[in-house]
């Protein structure tokens, strides 16, 4: 049992167990249910190709040399070489290539998703709330706008119907906070003073997946930006409707609003919160809080 | 230069020669032990989150955010700095350039004093009301923007910074920062100053290279993570409003700010331990580095391309993405010289005549871990699939590869090769491989399931993700319930093993085995120094070089190295 023997054991469990968990067929990426989304896996899978070979190569090469030229006994030379120039540039400009081919091929699905952003009249628009530890909905009514009496509002289930375009405005009310929509591959931060956006297109509803995954299944939703000490616990959930079922919910919600008083909630959302001398919905507008409202 | 001032050889008090020291060698070793106590408490915070994340329920429930805050903060600024630019800088520039001692040493004793009121002012913020700072290392805002803001009828963010622990972080990272460039100061200076006659800036040693250009890039860096730290302590105790969305303060700025500094500041954890890892690999491969001059302008690349990356943080943050995309292409062209510094160490191996001592072990798993750490960050680094695993603990993973897997095996490698110059005594080898097999293995199974818990989407940063008794939390997180108790095992073990450690560097250095001069046959200066060196190092003989870092297995020599120092015409 030498240093070695006990070194190149160790790296070969490594190589064999590392191969091993990124062959497993369990552990993949989560259900997409995004149009874009086989993309982002793909780029996933083919760089995980990538670092993959990477990493085998090198190990294997370590390996060898570990195994091949242990020392020889006092007295023997190792090979005498400082460096070999060929050898050097054709790594460099091989490795190189490899790097700058993986961008351009990601800068263009980037460039897809992020930068040319659909432009689909009949676009499904959410504004999305969030303060600690809590996401809040507001949808429009049947009279297309936001900002009127007769907006839907939701908390912590996002309503959204299937095969249609998405677009949320995400704004927050306190601190960062980052929407994380787990099966539609979508993560934005929410920066307070300004309002980001996503889009997706979902492409399976809730009661299929729930065929397909169990009773219990869900498309969940995370916060993933450190928002204080209940960031864990802002949950959520996006519920994606087919057209029949959508329409249904929203019958209901609006029954549900008409009974309890919405005040509360629609002066929230319409810059007269309780509890925060900032008002998001001021700022995020054009009107600012007068000085004295905010200081500390 | 005020090289020797104040030097005179009288019999110096204990307080001068060890405490109150202007000699760069007991400065080193102050602050290793400095750093080697931080990291207990770094280490058992670390294994705090652990408990939290596998037992949900308990009382760590609602400490977590201020123990993974302070988890980072320590290891970065307490622990792996202080090693890496603390100990091995101060110890090893002057012995491996022939200077006697470094260009500024009452700076360089005020530079190590300093972290005292800073490491004090970051633990004092445990104990003051509202507790330590939770909103992370990076402490965005407006998480962190106002000191409590209740007072103005505004709901501090509960759990967040809003109590004097934030405030006191600030200053204390500011003087951290401080320190920083006092010390990189000092370096840049020695180096190109004091070089014994005949040391070319290419016949020094990898080590020194790569921390005169961590130096720099602290030269650069930290003035601007410092000027951050004073505009948001600004905004928390005088009311301005640089980063208050409520006043048209910008809250990116500050994320810009951070990352211009912390993305370079990630090299600073790393580079020094790659040159730190060439010296070794080359020792004990007997053969000369690969490539001497592609791992200079390797590592310079690094440095270079290092200050227009930081943006690769900031793909999710509302950033136009645009510039993400300029920021995608910037930090693939930086996998490129990390790349060739790995190709470089390989080809070192190859062909070579190695000797597996504890030290090269150690770097040995280097090489592998930083291959690891390396490809997992291209995921990151590409726009689109960093969408799903921005902020998971995919980065967790990959980040702790890098700083644990590459940056402390490398730390622990150093440790064990210089121990001899360092005391006089060599470390004991048979607890030395124990402690390398154990940390290896439990490094393995604590971080690489990270991997998969990243790539299934669970965010980092959470205080738990499913709690299994009362079949509450991320539902689709409740099959990895197994793997985050896995993990958390694993982990206690790894915590434990370096107990072994510790205790291997305090026995050996009162009872070891009594060290050569030049115990492993290496070439750099250092070696031809007595072990551990006197004061002034070379007894005034300074010595004069006559040839590049790594004359092993040279046809020219009797043996298979040449000391740097030796004059073959003489012999
Ligand atoms: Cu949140
Ligand atoms: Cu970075």
């Amino acid at each position: 049992m030498s240093a070695r023997n006990v070194t190149v054991a160790m790296l070969l469990v490594l190589v064999v167990l590392g191969t091993w968990s990124f062959l497993n067929p369990a552990w993949e990426l989560p259900p997409n249910i995004a149009t874009y989304g086989h993309k982002i896996d793909n780029l996933y899978y083919q760089i995980l190709w990538i670092t993959g070979i990477a990493f085998l190569v090198t190990h294997l090469v370590l390996i060898y040399s570990l195994l091949r030229f242990g020392h020889k006994g006092e007295g023997t030379k190792a090979h005498y070489s400082h460096g070999h120039h060929h050898l050097e540039t054709g790594w460099t400009v091989a490795t190189g290539l490899m790097l700058l081919w993986v961008a351009v091929v990601q800068a263009q699905t980037w460039n897809e998703i992020k930068v040319q952003e659909p432009t689909a009249e009949d676009m499904f628009e959410v504004q999305v709330f969030a303060k600690q530890f809590e996401w809040n909905f507001r949808y429009k009514g049947a009279d297309g706008q936001f900002g009127t009496s007769d907006d839907l509002y939701s908390t912590t289930e996002l309503h959204v119907p299937k095969d249609r375009v998405v677009r949320l405005y995400l704004r927050s009310l306190d601190v960062l906070h980052s929407l994380f929509l787990i099966n539609l591959r979508v993560k934005q931060d929410l920066v307070p003073g300004t309002t980001t956006r996503v889009w997706f297109n979902a492409m399976q509803t809730t009661d299929e997946a729930r065929a397909k995954y169990g009773e219990k299944f869900d498309f969940e939703i995370a916060c993933a930006e450190l928002c204080g000490i209940g960031h864990h616990a802002m949950r959520g959930k996006v519920k994606v409707h087919s057209k029949e079922s959508f329409a249904a919910w929203q019958k209901g919600r609006i029954a549900e609003q008409e009974e309890v008083d919405m005040s509360g909630v629609t002066n929230l959302w319409n810059g007269k919160p309780e509890g925060y001398s900032v008002s998001f919905w001021e700022y995020a507008g054009t009107i600012k809080p007068p000085r004295a409202e905010a200081t500390h | 230069m005020s090289q020797g001032n104040g030097h005179d050889h009288h019999e110096m008090s204990f307080f001068r020669k060890y405490i109150w020291s202007t000699d760069h060698k007991t400065i080193g070793i102050q602050w290793l032990f400095t750093a080697l106590l931080f990291i207990f408490l770094g280490g058992g915070l670390a294994l705090m989150i652990r408990m939290s994340l596998a037992r949900p329920g308990s009382v760590l429930d609602s400490n977590y955010y201020w123990i993974m805050t302070m988890h980072g903060t320590i290891m970065i600024f307490f622990v792996i700095i202080p090693i890496l630019v603390g100990a091995f800088a101060n110890f090893l520039i002057p012995l491996q350039i022939g200077a006697e001692d470094m260009a500024f040493p009452r700076l360089n004793a005020l530079a190590y004093w300093m972290i005292w009121p800073s490491a004090i002012i970051m633990l004092a913020s445990f104990f003051v009301e509202g507790g330590a700072a939770s909103f992370g290392w990076t402490s965005y805002p407006p998480g962190t923007g106002t000191e409590v803001m209740s007072t103005s009828g505004m709901t501090a963010p509960s759990g967040g910074s809003g109590g004097l622990g934030q405030t006191l972080w600030l200053v204390s990272v500011f003087f951290v920062g401080m320190t920083s460039i006092v010390g990189a100061v000092n370096y840049v200076t020695t180096v190109v100053k004091l070089r014994a006659p005949g040391m070319t800036y290419f016949r020094m040693p990898l080590t020194t290279w790569s921390i005169f250009i961590t130096a720099i890039l602290a030269v650069f860096g930290t003035p601007v993570l410092a000027s951050g730290a004073l505009m948001l302590l600004a905004d928390r105790v005088i009311g301005t409003t640089f980063f208050q969305p409520s006043h048209d303060g910008n809250v990116l700025l500050w994320q810009h700010l951070f990352w211009f500094y912390s993305h370079p500041a990630v090299y600073i954890m790393v580079l020094p331990a790659m040159g730190i890892v060439s010296e070794i690999i080359s020792c004990f491969a007997r053969k000369p580095i690969f490539g001497y001059k592609p791992m200079v302008v390797a590592m310079s690349g690094i440095a270079g391309l290092g200050f227009i990356v930081w943006g690769h943080h900031m793909f999710m943050s509302g950033m136009n993405p645009v510039l993400g995309m300029t920021f995608m292409i910037s930090t693939m062209m930086i996998a490129l010289p990390s790349a060739i510094k790995t190709f470089n160490w390989l080809a070192t191996l190859w062909r070579g005549n190695i000797q597996f001592t504890v030290p090269m072990c150690h770097a040995i798993a280097f090489v592998s871990m930083f291959i690891v750490g390396g490809l997992s960050g291209i995921f990151m680094a590409a726009t689109p699939v960093d969408i799903h695993i921005h902020d998971t603990y995919f980065i967790v993973a990959h980040f702790h590869y890098v700083v644990f897997g590459g940056t402390m095996f490398a730390v622990f490698g150093a440790i064990c090769f210089w121990f001899p110059k360092m005391f006089g005594r060599m470390m004991n080898s048979a607890w030395g491989y124990i402690h390398f097999v154990v940390s290896f293995i439990f490094f393995n199974l604590t971080f690489f399931p990270m991997h998969m818990l990243g790539q299934a989407g669970h965010p980092r940063r959470i205080a738990w993700s499913y709690d299994v008794l009362k079949d509450q939390g991320y539902a689709f997180l409740k099959e990895y319930q197994g793997m985050n108790e896995f993990i958390t095992i694993c982990a206690f073990v790894l915590g434990f093993a370096q107990i072994i450690f510790v205790l291997n560097v305090i026995w050996s250095s009162l009872k070891g085995e009594k060290a050569e001069k030049n115990p492993w046959k290496a070439t750099t200066l250092e070696w031809s120094a007595a072990s551990p060196p006197p004061h002034l190092n070379w007894d005034g003989k300074i010595p004069t070089v006559h040839r590049g870092a790594y004359e092993y297995g040279s046809p020219e020599g009797k043996d298979d190295f040449i000391p740097q120092d030796a004059d073959l015409t003489k012999a």
